[in-house]
């Protein structure tokens, strides 16, 4: 057993409304230069649809993450000898134009243009050559699903399903994925970076492409099946994602994170056993990877783990943050949070809680009735678990039981207090809502409805607290770095493990 | 001026391989790389970088064994004089018109894709031409000339990496033989300021490496 710790996120897609406001620091901070334009370590995607890059989650065009070969882990794209039989070309890399290409405009113009009898207008200009074009994908084209009828025929999460059928008006459903680096426990990128530039630090499982070991051979970028690793053009070296680990470092939460107005975002330490990691990767039924990953945290608040954390060299300062993160209980206690794509292997710790959404049934339904959600289950369970609809099933119920609870429980509350429901200024203006119909006059059922799920009243008090409340110090658990580790001024350091000095 | 060329100018361009790649190793480890533009022109890179790369590398040894390798060990092997002549015509045969052809096409997409040309930076173009222009001379010699000059290169190249010059072996060779030494020779002088420096980082470590590398927070700085 070998306990390492990891910084990781979870995103909950219940309130993500598609802002862009974790994509606009994000960018600002990092991506502007020339060159990477085209980048977004940060972006919004609006399901279902094909995303940015295209089709990204299509392995079967790609040829990213892993699969089992002999009981082993294997890379998608093939081994080691083939990779280096073909360092020269790689068929299987997105094109600039499935990212998109990147554009700007001369606004100067519109203030410089000569008098005359009609408006001036600017046209798009490519940033990599300066000819004017047609811009034809950008990384949040299908924004609110701008022709997700022709594009989200070939979104691949409609495995199984009657695609067609549900990008019809009547029956079509949305909702938002944000997407960064997953900063993954068994990174496919690390793995087929042929020149060991791509690496995990130790710390805190921060995923970094050191820029002046990369070489420009760009395994990494089809070796991603989240496609998060990107290839600046004019520098021709990988830029990636970097976890804003120079303000993680400072007890800071991500940009993204800070920045989000609907606090969907969660930061925090989880432990694991880096000794379990590619057993659980060589997990050969994609359906079951998720339970593999589970069982390779470890559990902060069992003292005897807490001694082996800090027998292998973990800070106490991270273990402590462990026993407070609210990633840990989203994931492990809860279990409301999913990995994306658990099936590609690459364990990866930017989980998404899934999104609940209104019932196409009509009427009052039963609160377990999640079969006629908006939504389909089949859809969030291609996205989140390989498929098996069970720990989706799971996490959806919990919420929708953690709701009515607190909801019985605020009712109850006001009705002790002489109030009616339907008085203005109470705080159950949710009483029809048909989720927590059921329960109204019934006091112990939405104990019961928790029970049943092997949650506590003070489970889902807990939940309510940090999914609706969700207040900065119980989503942001970031511990500081011990600067005698460090060895000096975190100043001096920023950017000599992520990007060239010349940029710095 | 045969010394000059056949003498000095060899030890010129090898200096600067040699300074040039340590000097650009310590002052800009960042920009060593291959410099890839997979990213913007695909098909053109699948097709002409395979055929490109897999000819110029067995191009490159087949020199090796066929000018450094003395003749006394080739005779050793049974692979002097007229066979060996005859295998390295065979050779040129089939591997300067691939050479050609995988550079002409690289060449040409980035002459002709905005976006590959838009990320090219001069140097890009003068090894291309260079490189092509040796298939050429290369090429006339395989395919049309036939100079047995295979031993006098051979004993003058030796006589070159062992400090033993001795230009005067080179004047009966035939002009397009030393415009294609001469023109090898600057290739050398390039590699350090060109994209061509990726030749050494061949990233044979990675067969040697467990597949996940972790790295703690300042062991580079």
């Amino acid at each position: 057993m070998k306990i390492k710790a990891q910084m990781a996120m979870v995103m909950n897609l219940d309130k993500c409304l598609a802002c862009h406001t974790c994509t606009i620091p994000c960018k600002n901070a990092w991506t502007t230069p020339a060159g990477s334009e085209y980048i977004w370590f940060n972006n919004v995607e609006t399901k279902p649809g094909i995303g940015y890059p295209k089709q990204w989650e299509n392995q079967e065009r790609y040829h990213g993450g892993w699969t089992v070969k002999n009981g082993k882990p294997e890379l998608r794209a093939g081994g080691k000898m083939k990779k280096f039989l073909s360092l020269f070309a790689q068929p299987d890399l997105p094109d600039i134009k499935d990212y998109y290409e990147p554009w700007n405009y001369n606004y100067r113009y519109l203030t410089t243009a000569p008098d005359s009898k009609v408006q001036p207008a600017v046209g798009p200009r490519s940033a990599i050559t300066g000819e004017p074009m047609k811009v034809e994908w950008g990384p949040n084209w299908e924004d609110d699903l701008a022709g997700a009828n022709v594009t989200g025929l070939e979104d691949v999460n409609f495995r199984g399903m009657e695609a067609k059928a549900y990008l019809q008006y009547k029956s079509v459903f949305m909702f938002h994925l944000p997407r960064i680096c997953e900063h993954c426990l068994h990174p496919a990128c690390v793995a087929s970076c042929p020149s060991g530039a791509l690496y995990k630090r130790d710390e805190d499982g921060i995923v970094l492409a050191d820029q002046s070991r990369c070489r420009s051979w760009r395994m990494c970028m089809t070796a991603c099946p989240y496609k998060k690793v990107y290839l600046n053009w004019k520098t021709h070296r990988s830029e990636k994602c970097i976890f804003c680990y120079p303000r993680i470092e400072a007890g800071e939460p991500t940009l993204c994170a800070q920045s989000c107005p609907g606090r969907i975002r969660y930061v925090g330490v989880m432990l694991y056993d880096a000794d379990k990691v590619r057993e659980a990767a060589a997990c050969a039924d994609p359906a079951k990877v998720y339970e593999a990953q589970l069982s390779v945290f470890v559990d902060p608040n069992d003292p005897e783990m807490e001694k082996q954390a800090l027998a292998d060299g973990i800070p106490y300062q991270f273990v402590d943050a462990a026993k407070r993160s609210p990633i840990h209980k989203l994931v492990s206690k809860w279990r409301l949070a999913l990995p994306l794509h658990p099936e590609f292997r690459t364990l990866p710790m930017v989980w998404y809680i899934p999104p609940l959404s209104p019932l196409v049934a009509g009427g009052v339904a039963a609160a377990s009735d999640l079969d006629n959600m908006r939504i389909p289950l089949r859809y969030l369970a291609n996205l989140l678990a390989a498929g098996d609809e069970t720990p989706v099933r799971e996490a959806l119920h919990k919420l929708m039981a953690m709701r009515a609870f607190i909801r019985e429980e605020r009712f109850a509350k006001n009705a002790a207090a002489g109030q009616t429901g339907n008085e203005p200024g109470t705080q159950d203006d949710f009483a029809a809502d048909p989720f927590v119909a059921d329960n109204v006059g019934q006091p112990d059922a939405a104990t019961d409805g928790l029970a049943a799920l092997g949650l506590t009243p003070a489970d889902a008090r807990a939940m309510y607290r940090l999914l609706a409340i969700a207040r900065f110090e119980d989503r942001f658990v970031v511990p500081t770095v011990r600067r005698e580790i460090g060895g000096g001024d975190l100043q001096t350091f920023k950017g000599c493990a992520g990007f060239p000095e010349e940029i710095s | 001026m045969d010394l000059l060329l056949f003498g000095v100018y060899p030890y010129v361009c090898l200096t600067l391989f040699t300074a040039g790649l340590i000097f650009r190793y310590v002052a800009t480890p960042g920009e060593w790389n291959a410099r890839s533009s997979n990213l913007f022109a695909k098909k053109s890179l699948v097709a002409g970088s395979f055929l490109f790369h897999y000819a110029i590398i067995f191009t490159f040894f087949g020199h090796v064994v066929g000018l450094l390798v003395p003749v006394a060990l080739l005779r050793m092997a049974d692979f002097a004089g007229q066979v060996h002549f005859e295998v390295a015509t065979m050779c040129g045969r089939i591997l300067a018109p691939c050479v050609f052809a995988g550079a002409g096409i690289l060449l040409l997409r980035r002459l002709c894709n905005r976006n590959v040309w838009a990320s090219t930076v001069p140097m890009d173009i003068v090894v291309l031409v260079f490189i092509l222009l040796q298939a050429c001379t290369g090429g006339y010699q395989d395919f049309t000339a036939h100079e047995d000059v295979l031993p006098i290169i051979g004993a003058w190249a030796r006589g070159i990496v062992t400090c033993q010059p001795d230009p005067a072996l080179m004047r009966g060779v035939p002009w397009f033989m030393q415009m294609h030494v001469i023109c090898g020779l600057a290739i050398f002088a390039m590699v350090p300021f060109s994209r061509l420096v990726h030749f050494f980082s061949l990233p044979l470590t990675w067969f040697a490496r467990p597949f996940i590398v972790y790295r703690r927070r300042y062991d580079n700085a």
